[in-house]
């Protein structure tokens, strides 16, 4: 009875807006309390943080991508890939698959993608007479594609809950976000036909004069990947790569963030979503050791073991059950679930990479589930329209993404197939 | 009232100045581990220990100014769709609730540094654990006073509320 109440009541305070950190905090003091353990061992927990490595991956790639956001990178960015594929039917709207897919994977999926990109592909989409319907659609979608693709925050942040080594997460994501693209980028092909799109011819001077452009930026991606896959270095030592070689380029090559101007804001900026994160974290950790030593993940699997037997059927149940909660907020959802589900889908015999790719396309999906993924909402005030308009014309494109995470579960290869040459 | 104000933004600055400071220790330490370890096959020992303790540090700071800007994570699902005045009596509540817990994580916090920690071990270059683990506490008092801030802010604006909208009228 006690405990309903306080379950209740915590639940109100939620909704009341209260920050999640603290209501991990709550949780965990509560629990800590009731088995007669001082809370002092919570903190233990969370000063156990200092012992990841990847930890130190979180706040230098997102700086690294907040740098980029601010640089005139995006602009480059996409006259590259205008220059690359704008001869082809449905060309723009691949452009913007590719550069949205990109800029995600840098700026940490925090759904800047559809505030900073949106405003300049949109316009440019309408003017060259692809359906709104399409347009406003692809957008919406565009704000979380690319979360799959190294170095998106999300991918480190499951990595480092599930314990799970960072650099074959960072492969295994790969295949299963280019085959993505690749679907969209069709469907795409498709509309820009039917709608008798014009093309851009295709010139190599111009594709040589924006690649010479975006010189600077554009070996970033390969430095990531391939340092990584060529085992160069970890994935640690490439957020460090990677943060110093940006604020490099863009303070003292193209000099566009003033050093003493611009640069403190944007440490400022990334450091609040890396704190935000981290205290969230900090306070989870108390509360999952809790989780782990009375083996709630155990008794949970005995649970739905009498109900479900086959490994896909608890997969698809588990993709029902993930896309719900990332309705409610994305990085809340990995930090909360993750270390609960982990252990139950090893029993069932699932690989913990194969499950995060499938958690992460969850994700992605997720921002864009009506009636509360967040990007639905960026969208909607970005681009002027009413939400139940979003809601329509994103359907289309939740499909083929449903599609997709169909596939990616059902073929385990598709996420593990890289993985494998690297053991 | 305007104590307050000059208060919050004296020590916002403070933990600005602290955050820029500690981030460009962070990147200077890993990119310095990277540089030796790439080309001399060496490195510092304590290098990697002292960077990922400065993530804490810049985490607590980013936290902070998270607090002041609003930029926790949160569900929003509800308060979306209350009124101006109604949204802020409901974030003064939230306030408060969080700087309680704040409150007692710092205070179990205090009692790990006491108790937990051996007062004699060092973690790096002779400086003390319980040195670089002050921030903990420190991390969750300076936010605890930030959302006791925010939720002075938050009533006052509460009770103010309506002359503002009769203003208009």
């Amino acid at each position: 009875m006690e405990t309903t109440i306080i379950i209740l009541l915590l639940v109100v305070i939620a909704l009341a807006g209260a920050p999640l950190f603290a209501m991990i905090g709550a949780i965990g003091l509560l629990l800590f309390n009731a088995a007669g353990t001082d809370t002092a061992a919570m903190i233990a927990e969370l000063y156990r943080l200092v012992d990841l490595p990847a930890l130190i991956a979180i706040p230098l790639f997102t700086f690294a991508g907040y740098l980029l956001a601010e640089s005139q990178a995006p602009k480059r960015l996409i006259n590259l890939a205008q220059s690359l594929f704008g001869w082809m039917p449905g060309g723009l709207a691949i452009v913007a698959l590719f550069s949205t897919a990109i800029f995600t994977a840098f700026s940490g999926a925090s759904g800047v993608t559809i505030i900073a990109l949106g405003g300049l592909i949109y316009p440019a989409l309408i003017k060259q007479n692809y359906p709104d319907k399409f347009s406003l659609g692809l957008m919406t979608t565009s704000g979380s594609l690319g979360l799959l693709f190294p170095p998106s925050l999300p991918i480190i942040l499951y990595s480092i809950i599930a314990g799970v080594n960072i650099d074959k997460l960072f492969l295994a994501g790969l295949l299963p976000g280019i085959l993505l693209l690749l679907i969209l980028s069709l469907y795409s092909v498709r509309t820009g036909m039917k709608a008798n799109v014009a093309r851009t011819r295709f010139v190599w001077n111009g594709v040589w004069a924006s690649l010479r452009e975006a010189a600077w930026e554009a070996p970033l991606p390969v430095i990531v990947i391939g340092g990584i896959y060529g085992g160069i270095f970890t994935a640690t030592e490439a957020a460090a790569v990677t943060a110093f070689y940006v604020l490099i380029v863009e303070v003292f090559v193209r000099r566009e963030i003033k050093f003493f101007g611009d640069l403190p804001g944007v440490i400022r900026e990334s450091m609040i979503l890396v704190g935000a994160i981290l205290v969230m974290l900090g306070a989870a950790m108390g509360v999952t050791s809790y989780v782990i030593d009375a083996q709630i993940p155990m008794k949970l699997f005995e649970f739905i073991s009498q109900y479900v037997s086959s490994k896909f059927v608890f997969l698809i149940i588990l993709n029902i059950f993930i896309l719900v909660m990332n309705m409610v907020e994305i990085f809340s959802a990995i930090i909360i679930v993750v270390p609960l589900i982990v252990p139950v889908a090893m029993q069932y015999g699932v690989d913990p990479v194969h499950l995060g790719i499938i958690f992460l396309l969850n994700l992605e999906i997720g921002y864009m589930t009506p009636p509360l993924g967040l990007n639905l909402f960026l969208s909607s005030l970005r681009f002027g329209k009413p939400l139940t308009e979003v809601y329509r014309t994103v359907l289309p494109f939740f499909l083929l993404l449903f599609g997709v995470l169909l596939l990616v579960t059902y073929f385990p290869q598709l996420s593990l197939w890289l993985v494998g040459p690297l053991g | 009232m305007k104590i307050l104000r000059t208060f919050d933004r004296a020590l916002t600055s403070i933990v600005m100045a602290l955050l820029v400071t500690a981030f460009a220790i962070m990147l200077g330490l890993a990119v310095v581990q990277v540089f030796l370890r790439g080309v001399f096959h060496t490195g510092l020992l304590w290098g990697d220990v002292a960077a990922r303790h400065l993530v804490i540090w810049v985490g607590f700071f980013g936290a902070y100014l998270a607090t002041r800007e609003n930029k926790h994570f949160h569900i929003d699902i509800l308060t979306r769709f209350l009124s101006q005045r109604l949204r802020l009596w409901f974030a003064a509540f939230s306030d408060l609730f969080a700087a309680v817990i704040c409150s007692l994580l710092m205070r179990a916090s205090l009692t790990y540094l006491t108790i937990g920690m051996d007062a004699e071990s060092t973690l790096f270059l002779g400086i003390p654990q319980r040195t670089v683990a002050m921030i903990v506490p420190i991390g969750f008092g300076l936010i605890m006073v930030q959302f006791l801030l925010r939720m002075v802010e938050c009533i006052i604006q509460a009770v103010r509320g309506p002359a503002l909208e009769g203003e208009k009228a």
